[in-house]
């Protein structure tokens, strides 16, 4: 049934035990490693070679330079968000509602504030292997200028958090497996196309030039070209401000959703 | 007071509907007690709030001394669950399953180990231990969960109708487990709707009934107070019911109740109805046995406990 219940505080912070969650998804991935592992490593390269050097060939870009060089950065902002997507929507779903193993983990000491940061913190990690993968990817390629781009990531963990976060926001929101799907067309698929990612922004409607300020990855992309190249700006900043406020939002509304959802 | 569960007016509303209607209850450190009642009783609803899974809506409950509405964390420490759904990891082996719950309560990596040897030992699981979760019956599935909740080697078990789907077999295992348990001083509460899982295993039961509490004591003392000793059951047809009633009770100090297709007739003041059994006339099942649990439900609600 669901229930309009007060749940207690606003802001409920997990404890460190959180880790739990976290490793016994290390265990179920080691069962299935193999099988689990085959997208996220295709996919990229794919995408690398038909687009970065087959398209590549025909676009001319304003200013010159490289296709695979222009795609690069934006690529290892986007395969990881549909790393962190997966995990939290999908995957989460099925926990929580198939196997109900959400109810069983707060039956221990453990809170949903706790489920909620161990989910977040394996959508981080599928997340940040991807981006590892995607980096190194493009550092054979040759798409990479600057010694900078180590910093990719620690950014690469914020963006993590960030994604993981929305999507279990999403997910512990929602009252049918149906409804997932609206996360992947509304949400997902603009972050993949309109994120600055495979044609510049500038070249969009100013309408959804504004739309595409509030897609989260665009400003993960803005910092990723610029540690790329090695021209950073001040508006990085603020692109790194705005991944770590929405972030934190996102953070505490998943926790709060999941609260609401579980202590009924 | 410490040890136990303390609960006053407890009370558990989900919109408009109550679940449970004020009860109280105290359950003693180291006895089993039961918690009897057909679904929609209340039960599970009870558990949860003991369990601290779900908020309590009014009252006082105290589990080991403990507010549950404050002190949370602490009481799932010192619990041990057993659900009513076998919520395993489909994904994980049995070892794992127990591995990956013991982490959850923060216990060292060598605590874990030995845990799960000794509880893999005690359900009889060890030669299982490297099974998958679909590998499994039903009975092993739920011994597995009872070994998991024992994990953290709580001061009390909380059992939510521990052999419901269970073949009988499986069932006169687990109730042997649980004994043992119960034997080595373990505190347990569960719910059931299976009166011979209650007088099996329970001190003492509190018997539900749409939220509210009926009757209290130990099994024993139910039956003799609202059962009588004997009782005799005539199996007929709803519609030969109403003259069969009619002509039981004259015939001397009898409770007579009629639910689905049996009538069954209890004595009072001590007065047993074996009698009768030779004197219905009529081409109709008769049987005299015992009075149990579910009599007692029958004669305090009207109703049967298996609905």
């Amino acid at each position: 049934m669901a229930v309009r219940v007060a749940f207690g505080p606003v802001i409920v912070l997990p404890s460190l035990r959180f880790w739990g969650v976290w490793q016994r998804h290390v265990d179920v991935a080691r069962s299935r490693f193999l099988s689990q592992a085959v997208m996220p490593a295709v996919e990229p390269l794919i995408t690398f070679l038909v687009l970065g050097f087959g398209l590549g060939r025909f676009v001319e870009l304003e200013g010159g330079g490289d296709y695979v060089k222009f795609i690069a950065p934006g690529m290892v902002a986007v395969f990881p968000m549909w790393q962190a997507v997966f995990a939290c929507t999908w995957e989460a779903w099925f926990r929580m509602e198939n196997q109900r193993t959400y109810h069983a983990i707060i039956a221990t000491p453990l809170g949903p504030e706790d489920v909620a940061a161990g989910e977040i913190a394996w959508g981080t990690t599928h997340s940040l292997l991807s981006a590892v993968y995607v980096m190194a990817m493009a550092v054979a390629f040759g798409a990479v200028d600057s010694p900078l781009a180590v910093l990719v990531l620690p950014v690469a963990i914020l963006n993590g958090v960030m994604l993981s976060a929305l999507s279990l926001w999403y997910t512990a929101s929602v009252s049918s497996s149906n409804a997932l799907g609206y996360f992947f067309t509304i949400g997902a698929l603009p972050m993949f196309w309109l994120g600055n990612v495979f044609f510049p922004a500038s070249s969009l409607p100013q309408a959804l030039q504004t739309l595409g300020w509030f897609v989260p990855t665009t400003h993960t992309v803005a910092i990723y070209r610029g540690l790329f190249t090695g021209d950073l700006a001040w508006s990085q900043l603020g692109d790194l401000a705005w991944l770590a406020a929405v972030g934190a939002f996102c953070f505490l509304m998943a926790t709060r959703a999941l609260r609401r959802r579980l202590l009924v | 007071m410490t040890g136990g569960i303390h609960a006053r007016g407890l009370v558990k509303r989900f919109g408009s509907y109550v679940a449970v209607d004020g009860i109280d209850l105290e359950v003693r450190s180291g006895e089993c007690f039961g918690l009897l009642g057909p679904n929609g009783a209340g039960k599970t609803s009870t558990i949860r709030m003991i369990c601290c899974v779900s908020p309590i809506t009014a009252g006082e409950l105290l589990v080991d001394g403990l507010d549950v509405r404050t002190r949370a964390r602490e009481i799932k420490a010192r619990l041990g669950v057993v659900p009513q759904d076998d919520n395993l990891d489909p994904d994980l082996t049995v070892e794992q399953n127990l591995r990956a719950y013991g982490r959850y309560f923060g216990l060292p990596r060598d605590i874990i180990a030995a845990r799960i040897e000794e509880g893999l030992a005690l359900l009889q699981l060890s030669d299982r231990r490297a099974s998958r979760i679909d590998e499994l019956s039903g009975g092993m599935k739920r011994r597995l969960v009872i070994a998991r909740s024992l994990m953290n080697a709580p001061s009390m078990l909380v059992l939510d109708e521990p052999t419901t789907g269970l073949d009988p077999q499986a069932r006169q295992v687990v109730w042997q487990r649980l004994r043992l348990l119960k034997g080595r001083g373990l505190t347990m509460l569960l719910t059931t709707h299976y009166m011979e899982e209650a007088a099996n295993l329970c001190d003492r039961l509190i018997i539900m009934n749409r939220g509210r509490i009926v009757a209290q004591g130990s099994p024993a003392e139910l039956v003799a107070a609202h059962a009588g000793r004997d009782v005799l059951e005539v199996q007929a047809d709803p519609e030969a019911h109403q003259p069969l009633v009619a002509d039981l009770q004259r015939r001397g100090n009898f409770e007579v109740e009629s639910s689905g297709d049996t009538v069954y007739v209890f004595g009072r003041d001590g007065e047993s109805p074996a009698r009768l059994a030779g004197e219905i006339v009529g081409n109709f099942r008769v049987t005299v046995r015992q009075a149990n649990l579910e009599d007692v439900f029958l004669r305090l609600t009207g109703r049967s406990l298996k609905e």
